[in-house]
């Protein structure tokens, strides 16, 4: 063995040695648990541990409570992914702009990512419970009191409460990424006459590709998030088309059923898994020229 | 025998009333300080050095001072010990002779006569005033009605009449000569000199309680009397010691009405001192010393939790208030001065003396129990020990001795603590001991690695004995794990006897109750793997068990075993128990919960009734009619809804049937009734029953004389109709004390099905409820349908059962229960079931239905709400 390939494996060893700490705990709070997880879900019971191969899977599947609860967390992201993240560029695009006050709104944006979760929920609590502010206005207004979080307009205070916590995170990393886009191309994009419609749809989105395919799927995680707001709001069984599908797992777990929390578990990382492969797909295409 | 019961039962309370003697007053240091009636304490191998209390499995040596048997009405209590003798108070009750109890009896039909319109029946008389046959016998003792929450209860507050009516009928004593007067002095029981209670304990007045302050040495095993206290009258000695002159330095607490004045408490407390000859040195009232001003403060403001005698020749006092629980430590002279005083802010769990004299405290900070010693100098608390446990919320002090600053114990351990290396350590475990830990009342070190200790059984028999360290089997057991969510007396003694006769394996028991939240760390451990042989199911939700395939199906066991199997249990006991048809746990014992009314006006319904027919039958009565006994909206809800989620409920399809009319008529039903019930003092129960303004009345079952105590409430015209449900099954059986079930992980399962065996057929000294074997149910059968007098084969003498039973104004005579009562009560456990009481449901259920009962939602809101919460729990777990 001469010099030269001596000196690569010394050098592999010492990065494979700075990188196994981290790698060590990757593996062990991430990939084995994973495998855990896996496990339990063949099994019929903690307790017997009997192998019953893809049985929970297809009990899962053809559970009522995880359909309807799949069926509401998908639809909550399909509306909320897509709103945080054009109203979060939107309000980047203002600040961007030269209006007065701009420090000011983009800590007021920004605040609520620095309040606790039982504050907040706390606070939501107060607006709309049946003695809340909003009945207080309602009732003054002549209307009659409704108790907003058991009734069906639950949905639109969760989506608000959702909305109100996330858009100044990603109004941030929009401005970063507005910053980020070249002004040498503006300017000639305005020179050869080009509108800002124009400007914004062929030159701004495509250097934001990058921006918004990470807004995205950060969106798409804090979505997901949003059962323990909606848990510490109205416990473990909503109203509604507000329960979720960590409602379904966490509920399971009381139940000591950790089997039916494992098989929902995977079934919803092979749905994440999927709907982020398209993800990338998109992004792929589209932020390819950009790279280039 | 129950009479023998309920005295124990009133022992044991006396007996905790005289707190333990600490070890302060013990020994004594070889030369004594001038003028210090108390030296230095000392334990039987005085105050320094090793006194070898390592950790092991210690053994447990009953001793045989003076203990109480099943015929003698003896206690011993108040423990101290001085010189290699162990000194403790005993006290015998009076043995009255046949003719009081003749007495006692006319008295007692004389009270019931006299009142007209209380509803007390009188002896052979219905509510028409005619003759019933009775067979009585007479010996005038009581009985309590049984708490139905906790059926192990006797409640002391149900009570009537004169104490002394109680152990009227003690048996004579043998061993003991008593106090007796020369029968020459004693009246005729003509009756005819006896017209109330006064003249009763007038004439018996020579007839007293033995107490005596005795010694017992442990080399001789000789005892002998020190001082007797028969002749003092109305006074309980709270603490004592013995000092080097031989001096006896007493707490006396002494209640007397006459000492009332202005509104001021009749609450005395003295510090008496008597010489070696018995005569009285000094008499000292301390009572406003110990806690000050106390012109305003009446008996219920405060009472005396802890007190002791220092090795420094202090008297140390504690004091709760009631309002607050706020605790305050007074340090007085012993010749009735005060000599500081420490208040605490919280409430004080426990109070010690540590291996150098100095006074330690237990107390709660912010849900943490923390210790520290006092400083009566500057009147503080002192810095928070380290190196103890200050989550363990079971623990108290208990007196150091030697190079041991103080011992702690929990309901599972004994340790030690050494001040210096601030070290906690686990000296032995009590089950492995074979004593129940959390009847531990008192504990001292006798040399030689050994401990004196006195603990009460779950019956509140004390037990005194030795503790010494033994050798071991030489060949390790194989472990069984027995878990209970809370703390079970009755389990460990069964435990406690099955590591004594078993060579092969060894119980383990663990609890939960000193968790947060006992319920999930026992679910946690469940999850991680840690699943013990035996579970308690009395505080689980056992169907979710059930379903989870953790518990075993004890079915085939059943049908294998010769002693234990279905014939063993009486009919019905397994069918109500029943799961699927399986049986996944075994029952002792149990009560039957029913509702009763009037025969006459529910001749309608033939074997039960629906929620529907409730709820038109008494909508058919006029307004202001009471439903049942403590009505609320709330409890009434529970009892329709709760407890009948079959109705609702269908868990193989998923279905909920909370939408419908049918919930929203009962919802509108339970919301007639108040949110509290308010007692009418003016009107009697008996009396609201017979004039119909009571319609039911709630039953439980724990043996067979409570029938007549209905029969008499509803004037013989009763009929036990049962909860509604769909079914119209509405008894419930609720079993009592160990409900023991296997898990199916569990790897001895023949010697976890012996030991579940054992504590089914073992046999108690009490019943807490009706037997759930055959065997001992029909001895029950015998007790209380026996009218004479006999010996059983344990050689006890069982008399009939006799009494008066009740509460507040209703009051019946119990004579032995007839044949037709046993039937009717074996024909109710044929019908029974055990309640499905789903606790997460009804958590749910009953929260939104107190919306709609507040007026904060209408009703149509809060079905559909129910409903969908309620479709999506059972559509998750169906």
């Amino acid at each position: 063995m001469n010099t030269r390939q001596k000196k690569k494996i010394i050098e592999k060893i010492k990065s494979v040695s700075f990188l196994a700490p981290s790698g060590l705990g990757v593996l062990i709070f991430f990939v084995l648990p994973f495998f855990v997880i896996v496990y339990y879900s063949l099994l019929d019971n903690p307790v017997k541990k009997n192998f019953v191969g893809i049985d929970n899977f297809v009990n899962v599947m053809q559970n009522s409570a995880f359909q309807s609860a799949i069926t509401n967390t998908f639809v909550f992201s399909l509306i909320s992914v897509p709103l945080a993240v054009i109203l979060s560029l939107l309000l980047a695009m203002l600040l961007d702009c030269k209006i007065p006050f701009k420090s000011q709104f983009r800590t007021i944006f920004l605040s609520p990512l620095v309040v606790p979760v039982a504050s907040i929920v706390l606070v939501w609590q107060v607006i709309f419970h049946t003695h809340g502010a909003l009945n207080s206005i309602v009732a003054e207004m002549g209307g009659n009191p409704i108790d907003w979080l058991d009734s069906k307009y639950n949905q639109l205070i969760v989506l608000s409460l959702f909305l109100w916590k996330n858009l100044g995170y990603n109004m941030i990393l929009f401005m970063a990424g507005l910053g980020n886009i070249p002004k040498d191309l503006i300017e000639v994009a305005r020179l050869e006459n080009a509108n800002r419609f124009q400007i914004f749809c062929k030159i701004k989105l495509r250097y934001l590709s990058p921006t918004i395919f990470f807004v995205t799927i950060i969106s798409l995680i804090n979505s997901f998030k949003i059962f323990r707001e909606v848990y510490l709001l109205t416990g473990g069984y909503p109203y509604g088309n507000i329960y979720y599908l960590q409602h379904f797992m966490n509920n399971q777990f009381e139940k000591l059923d950790y089997p039916k929390i494992s098989t929902a578990a995977i079934i919803m990382c092979v749905f994440m898994i999927i709907i982020i492969g398209i993800l990338f797909i998109v992004e792929n295409r589209f932020g390819k020229e950009v790279e280039e | 025998m129950l009479k023998k019961y309920l005295k124990h039962k009133f022992i044991a309370a006396v007996t905790a009333l005289c707190v333990i003697c600490t070890t302060a007053c013990g020994g004594g240091k070889e030369e004594k300080e001038a003028g210090n009636p108390i030296d230095n304490t000392g334990s039987a191998d005085n105050t320094s050095g090793n006194i070898n209390l390592e950790t092991g499995i210690y053994t447990f040596e009953e001793t045989a001072i003076h203990q109480g048997t099943e015929n003698q009405d003896i206690i011993t209590s108040n423990y101290f010990l001085k010189d290699d003798e162990l000194y403790y108070m005993y006290y015998m009750f009076p043995e009255y002779p046949e003719e009081y109890y003749d007495d006692l009896k006319k008295l007692d039909e004389m009270e019931m006569m006299s009142d007209e319109d209380s509803g007390i029946m009188p002896l052979g008389k219905d509510s028409n005033d005619t003759s019933v046959d009775t067979s009585s016998s007479d010996t005038g003792s009581k009985k309590d009605k049984p708490d139905a929450d906790n059926p192990d209860d006797v409640s002391d507050d149900e009570l009537t009449g004169d104490l002394d009516d109680l152990f009227g009928d003690s048996e004579p004593d043998d061993a003991e000569a008593t106090d007796k007067p020369d029968d020459s002095k004693t009246d005729d029981a003509s009756g005819s000199d006896i017209k109330t209670y006064e003249d009763l304990e007038e004439k018996y007045k020579d007839y007293k309680a033995i107490q005596k302050l005795c010694k017992y040495n442990f080399d001789t095993k000789e005892i002998s009397d020190v001082y007797d206290f028969t002749e003092v009258e109305d006074v309980q000695i709270s603490r004592y010691c013995i000092d080097d002159d031989n001096r006896l330095v007493m707490l006396q607490e002494r209640y007397d009405e006459n000492m009332k004045k202005d509104g001021a408490s009749a609450f005395k407390c003295f510090i008496v001192i008597k010489d070696a000859e018995g005569k009285d040195i000094s008499n000292t009232e301390i009572s406003d010393i110990i806690i000050g001003d106390r012109s305003n403060s009446s008996d219920e403001d405060f009472y005396i939790s802890e007190s002791m005698f220092g090795p420094d020749g202090y008297l140390y006092v504690s004091y709760v208030l009631q309002e607050n629980n706020n605790t305050a430590i007074s340090r007085i002279k012993t010749d009735g001065t005060l000599d500081g005083r420490v208040t605490v802010d919280n409430y004080v769990d426990s109070m010690s003396i540590d291996n150098n004299g100095k006074i330690v405290i237990g107390c709660y900070n912010e849900d943490k129990l923390v210790y520290s010693y006092l400083d009566f100098d500057k009147e503080t608390i002192g810095a928070e020990l380290e190196g103890l446990d200050g989550d363990n919320t079971f623990v108290n002090i208990m007196p150091g001795h030697g190079d041991i600053t103080f011992f702690l114990r929990d309901s599972t351990a004994l340790y030690k603590y050494n001040g210096e290396t601030k070290e906690m350590t686990m000296i032995l475990k009590w089950l492995d001991s074979g004593v129940i830990g959390d009847g531990v009342e008192y504990l001292m070190p006798i040399g030689d690695g050994k401990l004196f200790c006195t603990y009460n059984d779950s019956n509140g028999n004390s037990k005194t004995g030795i503790l010494m360290k033994s050798e071991g089997s030489g060949t390790e057991k194989k472990v069984i794990k027995v878990s209970s969510i809370y703390v079970n007396s009755s389990l460990q003694e069964k435990i406690i006897a099955f590591n004594k006769a078993n060579s092969e394996y060894k119980i383990e028991y663990v609890t939960y109750e000193t968790q947060e939240n006992p319920e999930t760390a026992f679910a946690n451990d469940i999850i991680a793997g840690n699943i013990p042989d035996v579970i308690d199911v009395s505080s689980i939700d056992v169907n979710n068990y059930i379903n989870k395939g953790i518990l075993e199906d004890l079915t085939p066991y059943l049908e294998k075993d010769d002693t234990v199997n279905k014939d063993f249990f009486v009919d019905g006991v397994l069918n109500a128990t029943a799961v699927d048809g399986k049986t996944y746990y075994l029952v002792k014992e149990f009560g039957l919960r029913t509702i009763a009314g009037k025969a006459s006006d529910l001749k309608d319904y033939k074997d039960g009734w629906t929620i529907q027919e409730l709820i038109e039958y008494y909508n058919s009565k006029p307004a202001g009619t009471e439903l049942s006994d403590n009505c609320t909206r709330s409890s009434v809800f529970y009892d329709l809804v709760c407890s009948n989620l079959d109705n609702y409920i269908d868990w193989k399809t998923g279905e909920v049937k909370f939408d419908t009319d049918e919930f929203r008529t009962t919802l509108e039903f339970c919301n007639k009734f108040a949110k509290e019930y308010e007692e009418d003092s003016e009107t009697q129960v008996y009396k609201k029953i017979k004039e119909g303004k009571r319609v039911l009345n709630s039953i439980y079952l724990s043996d067979f004389t409570n029938i007549q105590v209905f029969r008499q409430l509803f004037d013989n015209d009763i009929k036990y109709i049962g909860y509604p449900s769909n079914d119209k099954c509405g008894t419930y059986l609720s079993p009592i004390n160990d409900t023991l079930a296997m898990t199916t992980v569990c790897e001895n399962k023949d010697a976890v099905w012996e030991f579940i065996k054992s504590a089914v057929t073992k046999k108690d000294r009490y019943w807490s409820g009706i037997p759930a074997s055959k065997t001992y149910f029909e001895d029950f059968v015998k007790q209380q349908t026996a009218t004479e007098e006999y010996v059983d084969e344990n050689g006890e003498t069982v008399t009939p059962v006799d009494g008066t039973y009740g509460w507040n104004d209703f009051e019946v005579k119990i004579k032995p229960s007839s044949q037709e009562d046993i039937q009717f009560v074996k024909d109710l456990i044929k019908k029974s079931k055990t309640k499905i009481y789903n606790y997460d449901i009804s958590a749910m259920i009953e929260e939104e239905a107190e919306k709609y009962f507040e007026g904060s939602k209408k009703l149509d809101d809060i079905v559909k709400i129910i409903q969908d919460k309620l479709s999506k729990y059972v559509n998750e777990n169906k």
